[in-house]
């Protein structure tokens, strides 16, 4: 076989290789106005989608689905400690701020607590998932992904305005994940490697992970 | 071989794609449909040509075109807009068949057997299909590229940017994936 007959043979091939039948364009047409236009605000699209007709989707992420309930629960939350907390906090900050690097966490305190251990637990789940190479597999993490680290990272910003942020080790490592967090948030549906290694090396450098997991456990053995 | 640049251009006449691209920003259905209706089947062909499966090709491309209004308003233009929707659809298609096992199967059934088997060397017919054969049984990164070059006409620049790989490797698979089929079709002189 020389290489003009190869040539020949894969011209050809453009009207005999895998050539589809007509698409369905209007049937196509019909989910994708479904999902993209009469589709709610990003926040629900992890609701269950038992109701909905059409072809399979990929599941959505059952681990972000109380994500709304969190924000909501952090604004409450943000509110009844800023209530509660006013003239002591003031007064006792320096000595707090000074808590030694190891000293045990501050007992929880529902409902802001309850919704501060929900978000690192998600936020774990997230930057587990990340996508580790560019031309691998998770890659398009999908739109869906990136919204989820957005939804964190405004969590993140609302948490970094509460009493859960007094502790030094919370402020920073919220400080640590907001850096981080905006970087996943502006990933593309293909990022390209050194995307990720930016995202890998912000969170190696400050040890992001690692801190995370400390504080998510700590606040688990607390009944959270 | 060289591919048509024109290849890529808007099929048809109607309004520029920029004024479709912002209005679908904006929420118009009818331009985001008119955008559909412009790319719609090559975006399915190709995407069967990559999977090989009428059904899942039709799910991808329900599947890309979500994705890609999604993410429309982050689209600047850096590219043409059909490398941008194809790299979508090209990256789709890849992820989703990675997880689909029918078309595992569909591959495994493809196999050496067939590659190899008794050539009949008058029947032109055959040779295609031996030729369809051997680009089905070239690993995934070879049967792309000759996919996406020869077959669908992308230059390597532009399969470079849907692969995420560099204009020179394209044209490096390229060559190793047709020295392959050289190899597996070598009975037809």
């Amino acid at each position: 076989m020389n290489d003009d007959r190869l040539e020949q043979l894969l011209r050809d091939a453009k009207d005999s290789y895998r050539v589809p039948a007509d698409a369905p364009l209007d049937a196509m047409w019909a989910r994708i106005e479904r999902e993209h236009f009469d589709a709610p605000a990003p926040m629900v699209h992890w609701a269950p989608e038992a109701g909905r007709e059409g072809p399979p989707r990929r599941g959505p992420r059952r681990w972000m689905a109380p994500a709304a309930g969190i924000a909501a629960t952090l604004v409450i939350g943000i509110g009844i400690g800023r209530m509660t907390a006013l003239p002591v906090a003031t007064e006792v900050s320096p000595p707090m701020v000074q808590a030694a690097p190891n000293a045990p966490l501050p007992a929880p305190v529902d409902p802001l607590q309850r919704a501060t251990s929900e978000y690192l637990a998600q936020t774990v789940a997230l930057l587990a998932s990340l996508p580790r190479e560019s031309a691998g597999q998770r890659l398009s993490a999908d739109a869906r992904f990136v919204a989820d680290a957005r939804a964190l990272l405004g969590t993140t910003r609302l948490l970094m305005d509460s009493p859960a942020a007094t502790d030094p080790r919370m402020r920073d490592l919220f400080q640590d994940l907001e850096l981080v967090l905006a970087q996943v948030a502006q990933l593309r549906t293909a990022p390209r490697a050194e995307e990720l290694t930016f995202i890998a090396e912000a969170m190696n450098e400050r040890d992001v992970v690692p801190r995370l997991r400390t504080v998510a456990a700590s606040y688990s053995a607390s009944g959270y | 071989m060289t591919t048509p640049a024109i290849a890529l251009q808007a099929p048809d006449a109607g309004p520029p794609e920029w004024t479709l691209i912002t209005q679908s920003i904006a929420g118009d259905r009818s331009a985001a449909r008119a955008l559909y209706d412009r790319h719609a089947r090559r975006v399915h062909r190709v995407v069967f040509r990559i999977c090989g499966d009428e059904e899942l090709a039709s799910d991808l491309v329900q599947d890309v075109f979500i994705r890609a209004f999604g993410q429309l308003k982050n689209f600047r233009g850096d590219s043409a807009f059909t490398t941008w929707l194809h790299r979508i659809a090209v990256t789709t298609a890849l992820n989703q068949m990675r997880k689909v096992k029918r078309i595992r199967n569909h591959e495994e059934a493809l196999g050496d057997e067939d590659v190899h088997a008794a050539p009949s060397r008058e029947a032109d017919p055959d040779l295609k299909s031996r030729l369809h054969a051997a680009i089905d049984g070239l690993p995934e990164g070879l049967r792309l590229t000759v996919v996406l070059h020869d077959v669908e006409g992308y230059t390597h620049g532009e399969i470079g940017e849907m692969l995420g790989i560099a204009e020179g490797t394209s044209k490096a698979r390229l060559f190793e994936a047709r020295a392959r089929l050289r190899v597996a079709l070598a009975d037809f002189a």
